[in-house]
């Protein structure tokens, strides 16, 4: 998975291609949770992301709770209609700030 | 048709996944289904996974005109499976997606307890029940000495739900999201206990099932 980051100011937005999978899950919280010590919006951006498994929506999830923990916001953008399919069966859609 | 084979090992399932996916899609599928095959597969893993930090698991698949079927199985050793296993195991066996389990459900009170409290994997209820020199099993409901109705015991198996709800949900919401079919099975092996679980794509039109596997 490549993950393309661009900060502007106190948001940042990450790009994802590829597959957020139990591979490439690590990869993302690596770039992910750091970015809230200093970030108040982090935008993820899924137009180039094919695939997520529960490896990659525990990510989300902690992301998730890294930004409530810090006054921050994650939002999720360009979530593609089969990725929305697997929050909806894992209740994430209700848990996850998607636009 | 019954594929070869693959050998799954901890942290290497990539190549597994990979096989599976590339079968996947061979066959008449849209390529959304496919990766829910694959999806399938990798979360069957993830709940198995403390398992294949013992010993590799195996994965084939098998077709037949109306439904491709994704296996996984391992052994789990002298030891059996741990708890956190197990429950996930009985959830997804009570999953409504579950059409093949009664015939399983003999094997998997065989091994989870001697004696023990546990869930019925049939009416959800919490049983207590002993694995007699006979082979047989005899349950009845848990702390015999209140009579609790039905819904006191279907709520006390909700609120136990509840608390481990951390355990494994994720990978339970996705597989019965994704398959048609869920089977799960466990058997006392030489080396101690087998797992097997089975997952379930339906085919829109009937295959040809002339595909040779790769």
């Amino acid at each position: 998975m490549e993950i393309k980051t661009t900060r502007t100011g106190e948001n940042t937005t990450l790009s994802l291609s590829g597959r957020l999978d139990t591979t490439t899950a690590p990869q993302l919280q690596e770039a992910l949770i750091p970015e809230f010590d200093t970030a108040k919006g982090i935008t993820l951006d899924f137009a180039e992301l094919a695939y997520v498994s529960s490896a990659g929506l525990r990510v989300l999830l902690m992301g998730e709770k890294t930004a409530k923990a810090k006054g921050a916001k994650q939002i999720l953008i360009n979530v593609s209609a089969e990725i929305m399919e697997v929050f909806e069966m894992t209740g994430f859609s209700g848990v996850l700030h998607i636009e | 048709m019954v594929s070869d084979k693959f050998i799954i090992r901890q942290g290497e399932a990539d190549k597994t996944l990979d096989k599976i996916e590339r079968i996947a899609s061979c066959y008449d599928f849209k390529s959304k289904e496919v990766l829910q095959i694959r999806l399938l597969a990798e979360e069957i893993i993830s709940v198995i996974s403390p398992t294949l930090s013992l010993s590799p698991g195996r994965s084939w698949i098998s077709t037949d005109e109306k439904t491709f079927s994704v296996t996984i199985d391992c052994d789990a050793g002298v030891n059996g499976l741990d708890e956190s296993t197990k429950k996930t195991l009985l959830k997804l066996s009570r999953s409504e997606n579950s059409k093949g389990i009664f015939g399983m459900i003999g094997k998997v009170f065989e091994f989870l307890s001697v004696p023990d409290v546990d869930y019925n994997a049939v009416t959800g209820h919490r049983m207590f029940y002993t694995y007699g020199a006979d082979s047989m099993v005899s349950g009845y409901y848990w702390n015999p000495e209140i009579a609790y109705t039905l819904p006191d015991i279907k709520s006390f198996q909700k609120q136990a739900d509840k608390k481990n709800d951390d355990e494994h949900n994720l990978e339970i919401s996705i597989i019965e999201g994704c398959a048609d079919d869920i089977r799960v099975a466990l058997q006392k092996s030489k080396g101690g206990v087998r797992l097997e679980i089975t997952v379930v794509k339906t085919f829109l039109t009937e295959q040809a099932n002339n595909i040779e596997f790769n």
